[in-house]
């Protein structure tokens, strides 16, 4: 299944879901970004930006990919001047680096500038001990995303 | 005299039959129309079949993998229907059928399905069918409702309200139907899935913990509990 939004568009296997939330303009003028969540067990309605909400279900075997849009003004700066990773490896992962900590967890976070665009790729893992076995799915996943 | 009496009885035993014909007519309309739903206020969509009878315990695959398509708040999801955990309730809803109302009301007021395994989705139909701002001033905001031709079609829903409960593990449809109430739903929900079509629930790592915290306290054990610490000689 195709999702497309924002100008981001991901092939999703069966048994993962997801959602683009597009770029907006808030009543105080504010500039909101682009949020993706990606996951292969069922999303809440009710999420924050960087999944909480989300996180709070997960389990073994779970993993959410979150893909978080900066400002335009952010494209190419030391902070986002990697490219996309094209994979993640198991030490990428650790139980510190998690937005919200939950035990169990595990997470990673890589910053990045793809046509011209800068991104903040947050994933997390239900189980950090056995990651590995979810790894394969998320960078399955990681592979189908395209950024235009 | 006599000849106007006879022709008056006549007449009154006409209208008779003719009264009597026109109830069994109407009670055999009444029969076709309950048996179609129409208690329950249902509206059916023009040149679908004339059943909508409930069938729970049917376990045919789910014509879609996913259910997919913009929601009334601007953004694009996809929800899975195979390969996960849980069950989905499908409630395909329209802004305008006088039916449907009571179920907005009762996802917003956030009424409680059977397990909690059971997640509800809401599809309506597509942007080009429906109006994205009415959708919106009645969908909850944590209840995903997807706009989506797509699944109408794949799903052959007949009218609105109309209910699809998929076992997302299995990828089946376990029930299906309408209903004019939120109990008739719980009924079709109830029949579709006998405890046994029920995998047990998945819990998350917090709901996880918290059991095993409250499992721990009721057995006396608190935190810093000495027997968690000791150690064989």
């Amino acid at each position: 299944m195709i999702l497309t939004g924002a100008g981001i568009t991901v092939d999703l296997p069966a048994g993962w879901e997801g959602s683009i939330r597009p770029p907006a303009t808030l009543p105080d003028g504010a500039q909101r970004h682009s949020v993706t969540h990606l996951a292969n067990f069922p999303l809440p309605a009710v999420r924050g930006e960087y999944g909480s909400g989300a996180v709070d279900v997960m389990s073994n075997g779970d993993a959410l990919i979150v893909l978080l849009e900066f400002g335009p003004e952010s494209a190419g700066t030391a902070l986002f001047g990697n490219s996309r990773p094209p994979f993640l490896r198991a030490s990428d992962f650790s139980r510190d680096m998690l937005q919200q900590r939950v035990e169990g967890h595990g997470g990673t976070q890589r910053f990045f500038t793809e046509a011209g665009r800068a991104f903040c790729l947050y994933v997390v893992v239900g189980d950090y001990i056995d990651r590995v076995e979810v790894l394969e799915s998320i960078n399955h996943i990681l592979s189908r995303v395209t950024i235009g | 005299m006599t000849a106007l009496v006879v022709i008056e009885g006549i007449v009154i035993v006409l209208l008779l039959v003719l009264v009597a014909g026109l109830l069994r007519s109407h009670a055999d309309i009444l029969r076709r129309l309950e048996a179609l739903g129409a208690g329950d206020d249902v509206q059916l969509s023009p040149g679908r079949p004339n059943s909508i009878a409930s069938t729970p315990q049917r376990t045919e695959p789910a014509s879609l993998a996913s259910v997919s398509g913009p929601t009334p708040f601007g953004d694009t999801a996809s929800v899975a229907l195979t390969d996960s955990r849980g069950f989905v309730l499908l409630a395909f809803l329209s802004s305008g059928c006088s039916t449907c109302q009571t179920f907005w009301k009762s996802f917003r007021n956030g009424m409680d399905l059977p397990r909690a395994n059971i997640r509800p989705v809401i599809v309506t139909q597509g942007p080009e069918s429906e109006s994205p701002s009415e959708i919106r001033a009645r969908a909850p905001m944590d209840i995903t409702t997807v706009m989506s031709n797509e699944a109408w079609d794949a799903f052959r829903v007949p009218g609105t309200p109309y209910f699809q409960l998929v076992d997302v593990e299995r990828g089946v449809v376990v029930g299906e139907g309408s209903a004019g109430t939120w109990p008739r739903l719980m009924d079709l929900i109830a029949r579709s899935t006998g405890d046994e079509a029920f995998n047990p629930v998945k819990l998350g790592t917090r709901q996880r913990q918290e059991d095993s915290d409250q499992a721990l306290r009721d057995a006396g054990i608190d935190p810093g509990d000495p027997s968690m610490y000791r150690r064989n000689a």
